[in-house]
């Protein structure tokens, strides 16, 4: 998994508003070149969410370079842009977990493909659900 | 919604031959020329007619006798004549335009006012299996004198007092023994005493029910009349609720709004001239039912003007100390929780086959190369740097294409299959669908293709002659992650396209369905697209499956080589 797919990624538990962006907890990373192509990136630049996308870096620790917010100017430069690229692109996620901010649920990645389907009872918005969000939230605090 | 030209002839559904055939496949916007044409087909009787709509992909065709219709639908369905630049024809008998019963339909152009209509809705057969509850329609309740007598006569005489232009309705009402009040939106109000005629009338259908009705209202419809969806008020009515069709038919429509009041279901009825419709329980409460205002309706495939209709509709007033008068509308039937749960019938049948069959799927789909000709060009189309979505991608096969420009995600529910997509197991499968054989495999009618045809080389030197595709992928491994298309794991506009193949028919309800259309819809941004393709009911009847119904089980016949090793041990031989 990229940080590219990993910037579109939300938990779609019924009843969860706030479940992006995931935060990653990465067992096996692997890295791959990549040709890089600056239109491209300038194109995709615009699609992210660039504060997830800053975050997620920041984790996998390839966020040198990579400014705080983006300016129109870094949009245009280089440097900037082939730090993007390589976060972006070239980094992958093959084992590890993504984390819902609200809920602590975690959904694993395995094989570089990250498993976001739901069990029967997140389908469903009750009680039983938030119940059940409940105590893993407070593992998550706790362990932290 | 853009508005269709009305043509003379329209297609009709089923297998009885008429004299006149419906062909797509060839048309003036392809450029076919009626000589051509009319070479074609005169093979096979005398042609009467051709239709060539202006801007179509399709025409229509008529012969002096249905058996050379016949004849022709059954030589030329699914074949490519070369006198029609190799098209692939796909051929249904159709039939001329009629008017209302009594009209006659004497031959001749079809010029009628409804050709001012300029649109066709779809057809009553296509929502034929949907079934709402408490939904009744008596057909032939009245004979034709019967009916004629009313019209004529006793209707006509009344009708002089008929009031016009109520709250901004344009059609004409009058009520009986109690009025209706559209502001309270109950039958509060003193009315006429009914006049034998409908006291005679009432209680032949209050005998046909064994109900009591005493109220009545005469609802008059002229083509392009209608009337807005609405529940008859619960707790004003009784729970039994008809309606008499006099004058001419029509078709009405039923809807059944969810959670958030979104469609949910919908089912065109046709009520014929003389029938008696009878709504209880879901149908008078939970659906909607209304008439829309056009000058057509297409019914069993057949294109029907309007005439002029009048509704006499029987209901029984609730007293204030009616238990029934305290009933308040029921909340909607359908939920969420309903829609997202996976039924046990895809879990059984589309879920467990699909991760056992997978090697066998992706050695006969993805390896292969065979892509569906819209899909790869909706996506060769899409802008330099787009992120399309591509939901239920199986195997990873359309993840590729166009790769020097876009990136496409996949997501699918099938993580085995989901494995062979992202590591392309099965090889770099756009190379060689760029290659001859690949491009004559995929069906693609391009005229290049029909150049290699042509030509004596063969594949060889066509090969060379195609434009060369960039090799090298943007994004490769490909990018999947696993998901449910009715509740994807995407924030809202992530992504400037989605494409969906061969998925919907996988799911299992039309709730259901409809969840994953809006999540698509959700998950592209504002002015992207989506472009959603399933399987046909129509095949062409060369083709070895043909369905009659809408929704069918397909088998998989898995080769042994592909089964799982069996559980009783003994590691057999070879």
């Amino acid at each position: 998994m990229r940080l590219i797919t990993h910037n579109m990624l939300k938990s779609s538990v019924r009843g969860v508003e706030d479940g992006y962006p995931l935060a990653i907890e990465a067992e096996e990373v692997e890295t791959e070149e990549t040709e890089f192509n600056q239109e491209f990136i300038e194109a995709m630049v615009g699609k992210l969410e660039w504060g997830a996308f800053v975050a997620a870096a920041t984790t996998l620790g390839v966020a040198e370079g990579l400014p705080e917010e983006l300016s129109d100017e870094d949009k245009g430069n280089g440097e900037v842009l082939q730090r993007i690229h390589h976060a972006l692109l070239e980094v992958h996620v093959i084992t590890g977990f993504l984390v819902c901010p609200s809920t602590g649920r975690k959904f694993k990645v395995h094989k570089g493909i990250p498993n976001m389907l739901l069990h029967e009872d997140e389908v469903v918005e009750d009680g039983a659900a938030a119940a059940a969000a409940a105590p893993a939230e407070a593992a998550a605090a706790a362990s932290s | 919604m853009p508005r269709r030209r009305r043509h003379g002839y329209a297609k009709v559904e089923g297998d009885a031959p008429t004299a006149s055939l419906y062909v797509s496949g060839v048309g003036a916007a392809l450029g076919s020329q009626p000589g051509d044409v009319r070479a074609v087909f005169g093979e096979y009787g005398e042609v009467t007619d051709l239709e060539m709509p202006e801007d179509a992909r399709f025409l229509f065709v008529s012969f002096d006798t249905a058996a050379a219709a016949s004849a022709a639908r059954a030589a030329l369905d699914g074949q490519r004549p070369a006198a029609l630049q190799d098209r692939r024809l796909f051929i249904r008998f159709a039939a001329r335009r009629r008017g209302n019963a009594g009209e006659d339909d004497a031959g001749g152009d079809a010029t009628s006012a409804a050709a001012a209509a300029g649109h066709q809705p779809a057809c009553t057969s296509r929502t034929g299996y949907v079934e709402v509850p408490g939904l009744r329609v008596i057909d032939d309740f009245l004979s034709e004198e019967e009916e004629q007598r009313l019209l004529r006569g006793d209707l006509a005489e009344s009708s002089a007092g008929w009031a016009p232009g109520k709250q901004g309705m344009s059609r004409r009402v009058q009520h009986w023994m109690r009025s209706f009040n559209y502001d309270s939106r109950k039958a509060d109000l003193p009315a006429p005493a009914p006049p034998p005629w409908l006291l005679d009338l009432n209680r032949r259908v209050e005998a046909a029910l064994d109900e009591r009705f005493d109220q009545v209202t005469a609802n008059e419809y002229y083509p392009g009349q209608g009337i807005a969806p609405h529940v008859d008020t619960i707790g004003a009515f009784g729970d039994v609720i008809v309606s008499l069709s006099l004058g001419s038919s029509t078709v009405m429509d039923f809807r059944l709004r969810g959670l958030q009041a979104d469609l949910v279901d919908f089912k065109a009825v046709h009520l014929k001239q003389r029938s008696l419709l009878v709504l209880t329980g879901e149908a008078r409460e939970r659906w909607t039912h209304g008439i829309s205002d056009r000058r057509i309706d297409t019914i069993d495939g057949e294109v029907v003007e309007r005439g002029r209709r009048v509704s006499l509709t029987f209901r029984r007033v609730l007293e204030a100390g009616d238990a029934a008068a305290e009933k308040t509308p029921p909340s909607p039937l359908v939920s969420f929780d309903d829609v997202l749960k996976t039924p046990s019938v895809e879990r059984e049948h589309v879920r467990k086959v699909y991760s056992a069959i997978a090697p066998h799927w992706t050695h006969t789909r993805a390896r292969r190369g065979i892509l569906w000709p819209a899909a790869r060009e909706f996506l060769e189309s899409r802008p330099f740097g787009s992120l399309v979505l591509d939901v239920g991608c199986g195997d990873g096969k359309y993840l590729g294409t166009n790769n020097a420009s876009i990136v496409t995600l996949g997501v699918d529910t099938c993580l085995e299959l989901l494995e062979y997509g992202r590591t392309g197991e099965h090889g770099d499968i756009h190379a060689r669908a760029q290659t001859a054989e690949g491009r004559i495999r995929c069906d693609a009618a391009t005229t290049s293709r029909k150049r290699r045809r042509e030509s004596p080389g063969g594949g060889a030197a066509a090969a060379e002659a195609l434009e060369a595709k960039p090799a090298v992928p943007l994004v490769s491994p490909h990018e999947v992650a696993a998901g449910d298309c009715v509740a994807l794991p995407f924030r809202d506009g992530a992504f400037d396209a989605v494409i969906c193949v061969a998925v919907l028919h996988h799911i299992s309800t039309r709730e259901r369905r409809i969840a994953a259309l809006r999540e698509f819809r959700r998950c592209v941004r504002k002015g992207g697209e989506v472009m959603v393709i399933v399987w046909a009911l129509e095949q062409p009847t060369t083709s070895k499956r043909q369905f009659t119904e809408p929704d069918n089980l397909v088998s998989w016949r898995l080769q042994s080589r592909y089964a799982a090793p069996s559980p009783e041990g003994g590691g057999g031989g070879g």
